[in-house]
């Protein structure tokens, strides 16, 4: 097996599981948030759909300023949240389909006025600042459907609502 | 590159971020669950303790039933936590370290109620149930956390208490 088999098959079962959580979000709920500090559900579902745009950069440049991403603005619907991510885990998948196991051991730099912050390899970019951090906000995600009273899908084994799937 | 020049220096880190969030835990919140159907704060970060165990079992066993009913002890302090997620990582450190791509690529199979739920190389499952599912409860325990007003530390960027 390749390395960019192996990141494509994580890649595309977290993705998956993730846009199960997603596709149970309400318009009603958007707005909530658990906490007063806490992001709303609006803001994480934004947040889980945008982080994909660091593959863009990284599988595009060398190195990239912190601020090269667009902002991606609130949006209004459950819809909106989905249409974007779906956008971008296609987009970022492309760039990852068509790379090589070499190309995904290259560094990429990330930088702040042009001092260099981080360095990793593309295919760490995809574990670590995309696969990871997807999946540490969609654990978060998870808390906040089901304090709203959303069924929760087996994730990696059964939840309190529905049996495992493999 | 081999595949454990990337795993090893994940798992350190991740386990180093588990590390700093358990040390946040108050003794007095292990009771406590967000919802009637949620697990409790001590249930959820003992089973993040124990998830590097699966690390050793997948070099100890080429295959592992899940008991039904299946009975952990649940911790009753901050203490206790921290020296179990010691001890699982460390002793599946030794299981990971210098491991061949040939090893981490081998078959390996979850079964439950003896059936088997999926076979797939053994470097897939470290990621997929070692991994990902100890940053899946992870992220869980820190909305918990924020809930019982604990200062969040920083995990993929700032949090709302704590800048990188």
């Amino acid at each position: 097996m390749t390395q960019i088999n192996e990141l494509l098959a994580t890649y595309d079962r977290e993705t998956a599981i993730t846009r199960t959580l997603l596709q149970r979000l309400t318009n009603e709920t958007l707005s909530w948030k658990p906490h007063q500090k806490s992001t709303s559900m609006e803001g994480l579902g934004r947040h889980l759909a945008h982080m994909f745009t660091w593959g863009l950069l990284s599988f595009t440049q060398s190195e990239s300023d912190m601020n090269a991403r667009t902002p991606m603005p609130p949006t209004q619907t459950v819809e909106d949240i989905l249409t974007a991510f779906d956008r971008n885990v296609i987009a970022v998948r492309s760039l990852i389909a068509k790379s090589s196991d070499k190309n995904l051991q290259e560094m990429w730099s990330l930088t702040h006025d042009g001092q260099t912050i981080m360095a990793m390899s593309r295919s760490n970019v995809i574990y670590s600042m995309i696969l990871s951090h997807m999946i540490h906000h969609r654990g978060q995600l998870s808390v906040y459907l089901r304090l709203n009273e959303i069924p929760v899908p087996s994730i990696y084994g059964p939840s309190a609502d529905e049996p495992m799937t493999p | 590159m081999l595949l454990i020049e990337t795993l090893l220096p994940e798992f350190d880190h991740e386990i180093a971020l588990t590390q700093r969030v358990f040390e946040r835990i108050p003794n007095e919140a292990l009771p406590w669950k967000p919802h009637q159907k949620s697990m409790s704060l001590g249930v959820l970060a003992t089973h993040i303790s124990t998830i590097p165990h699966w690390a050793t079992l997948t070099f100890t066993q080429s295959e592992f039933n899940i008991p039904i009913n299946e009975k952990t002890s649940t911790v009753t302090s901050q203490s206790e936590l921290l020296v179990k997620l010691d001890q699982h990582s460390k002793e599946a450190r030794t299981h990971l370290a210098g491991k061949s791509d040939a090893e981490l690529l081998a078959p390996w199979s979850l079964k439950y109620n003896r059936q088997i739920i999926f076979t797939m190389p053994k470097a897939s499952f470290l990621r997929k149930f070692v991994f990902s599912h100890l940053i899946h409860h992870r992220g869980q325990l820190s909305v918990y956390l924020r809930l019982k007003e604990v200062p969040i530390p920083p995990m993929y960027g700032a949090s709302a208490d704590e800048k990188i």
